[in-house]
């Protein structure tokens, strides 16, 4: 099965003065899937996407959509691209039906019926007529991924969307994106905060840390580590013991219990250990790692840089 | 292209100061024109060389007539220029102060594009404000005189002593084209500034500072020998209306027209190399 690849990050870096903000970035992302941009602030994000959309220059390495190069072949990279960069800023003294007016004319062959159905898509049916400055935080975002959507893009980049989305506007938009990603084979780029939304909205997610990619993810294919928090009478004497069993598992002491990463298969031997070892277990919870943790331990929880 | 200027119009004519720009001057016109009218000079019989001339020739002379006022009422073409500024220097540099620049060059069109599209529409909006103004100058005068004498002629002294005629209905056009291009040129320096600098307040400021003391900047740099090939002597192209240069006599409309030429490229293509280069967003 051959795996069709949208949209390819080579070796990309961007340098300002002497800092390099983003550093030998390499990523891609396939026809049908979700990727997830996820990191820290001041990570990168936005500006890897800056990138992508050709607004801010490469320093090092090339981005190509298609084939087609951002740098060299604009024009035939960017049609199929739509984008949000960082908030969705509209023209405030024009209708939001005025704005997508103004975005189809820069687009070939988008229709008033096309316009129509992406506004009823993003639920702004009763506001369009409204100006923007009139709008809330929320309705620009749906305008913002209206914008995007109009020219049927097979490249969608959102940089934070669900900022400023309540929960039943983020939950539609999570929809959306899975429907549109399943029948029409779109790929989309998100970046976020919300970590828990990353899990439940992306295939993938790639991990950025001070410009670098540190790791990439699946999600579905349930790679998340199992734990188990197992609550004993001497924390101390339980450890030692488990360490002697030899297995690779990652062990965290707290006061009256202690957590291990480990897979299923390897807790008969944990439990017959311990009690052979006479510790007494009161209890053994299993519990799924979340993202959000995986995630604070591969950044280690810096702080911003 | 069409599309992009379309676009480019719809946020010029759809933002309430632009009318209320247009909303002035037609005030400014008719206010003008009213009081031109109620309080004629009154030139206590004295007849002008160029008019006696006229008599002589069987001429009717524009002074008699409401030309007269109408092509005195035609010199607010600096309030024309003033509101070019406004909307040229903004023109650019409003779009990265509201964001929008980001969605705007995310579209399949090159920079250079976009910024033509933005040019022509700083054109066709001072075109459209300078129709305005001798259009309504022209017939608001003749409503208020009287159409009398419509095929009156403009005298002026050429250079070796002989008159010139030609109809008014002539010197209100090249009137009109050397308001033009000192609009062209004005909308070009504050369309480079506002490319370069960013700031709306900047371009309108800088633009503005160059229009109003840019005859006295004149006096001192043409006491030099390159003083002439500055801007400032050239610019205002609207001194050639009657003939000679006012300012100093080395110049003349074939010098000014080429030395207003150069920097029309010089500022053009500098905004279009920061435009096409700049990181939007990141300084
Ligand atoms: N104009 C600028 N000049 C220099 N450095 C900049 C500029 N803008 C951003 N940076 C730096 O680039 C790095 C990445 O910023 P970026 O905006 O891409 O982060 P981000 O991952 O999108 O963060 P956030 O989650 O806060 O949106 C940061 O360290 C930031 O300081
Ligand atoms: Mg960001």
């Amino acid at each position: 099965m051959t795996v069709e690849t949208t949209a390819v990050l080579k070796n990309v870096s961007k340098q300002v003065g002497n800092r390099k903000i983003i550093d030998g970035l390499d990523l891609s992302v396939q026809k049908g899937e979700i990727l997830g941009l996820l990191g820290p602030n001041g990570a990168g994000k936005t500006t890897t996407i800056r990138m992508m959309v050709g607004l801010i220059s490469i320093t090092e390495g090339d981005v190509s959509i298609h084939g087609k190069s951002i740098t060299k072949q604009f024009e035939q990279a960017i049609q199929h691209v739509g984008a949000i960069v960082e908030n969705p800023e509209m023209y405030k003294f024009l209708t939001g039906y005025q704005n997508l007016i103004h975005y189809a004319r820069m687009s070939h062959g988008i229709t008033k019926e096309r316009i129509n159905e992406v506004i009823q898509l993003v639920g702004l049916q009763n506001r369009i007529h409204d100006k923007v400055k009139k709008y809330s935080l929320g309705m620009r975002q749906r305008l913002g991924v209206a914008q995007a959507l109009l020219h049927q893009p097979s490249l969608l980049i959102l940089d934070e969307p669900t900022n400023g989305l309540d929960p039943a506007g983020i939950r539609e938009l999570r929809d959306y994106l899975r429907q549109l990603v399943e029948k029409k084979g779109l790929s989309v780029i998100v970046s976020s905060h919300l970590l828990s939304e990353m899990e439940l909205m992306c295939d993938r997610v790639a991990i950025i840390q001070e410009g670098k990619l540190i790791d990439v993810r699946h999600i579905k294919t349930n790679e998340s580590v199992q734990q188990y928090i197992v609550e004993v009478d001497d924390v101390e004497k339980a450890k030692q013991a488990i360490e002697q069993l030899e297995q690779e598992m990652n062990l965290e002491m707290r006061k009256e219990h202690i957590v291990i990463d480990m897979e299923k298969e390897h807790v008969p031997a944990v439990v017959q250990t311990l009690v052979q070892h006479h510790i007494d277990i009161y209890s053994i919870i299993p519990a799924t790692k979340t993202l959000e943790d995986q995630f604070l331990e591969v950044t280690g929880g810096k702080e911003i840089v | 292209m069409f599309n992009l200027i379309k676009n480019e119009n719809m946020k010029i004519y759809r933002r309430p100061r632009t009318w209320v720009m247009f909303g002035i001057l037609i005030i400014i016109i008719l206010l003008m024109s009213i009081l031109l009218h109620v309080y004629e000079l009154d030139n206590w019989g004295w007849v002008s060389p160029l008019q006696q001339y006229a008599e002589a020739q069987g001429l009717i002379y524009y002074e008699n007539t409401f030309w007269s006022n109408a092509y005195q009422v035609a010199g607010l073409m600096s309030l024309v220029s003033i509101f070019t500024i406004v909307i040229a220097g903004d023109i650019v540099a409003a779009e990265f102060s509201w964001g929008t620049i980001k969605l705007l060059l995310i579209r399949p069109f090159h920079r250079s594009k976009v910024l033509l599209s933005k040019f022509i529409a700083c054109i066709i909006f001072a075109l459209f404000m300078l129709t305005t103004l001798f259009i309504l100058s022209i017939l608001i005068n003749g409503i208020l005189k009287g159409f009398d004498g419509f095929s009156a002629s403009f005298l002026y002294m050429a250079d070796n002593g002989e008159v010139v005629e030609r109809s008014m209905m002539l010197q209100m056009l090249i009137y009109f084209a050397l308001s033009f291009g000192e609009l062209l040129m004005i909308t070009s320096i504050g369309f480079m500034i506002g490319t370069i600098f960013r700031s709306s307040a900047m371009a309108i400021g800088i633009s503005m500072f160059i229009m109003f003391t840019g005859s006295i900047i004149s006096f001192f740099l043409l006491r030099y020998d390159w003083g002439k090939y500055s801007i400032f002597p050239n610019l205002e192209l609207t001194q050639y209306r009657g003939g000679a240069a006012l300012i100093s006599n080395e110049l003349s409309l074939g010098f000014s027209l080429a030395v207003l030429a150069v920097y029309f490229v010089v500022f053009n293509v500098l905004s279009w190399y920061i435009f096409s280069k700049r990181d939007v967003a990141l300084s």
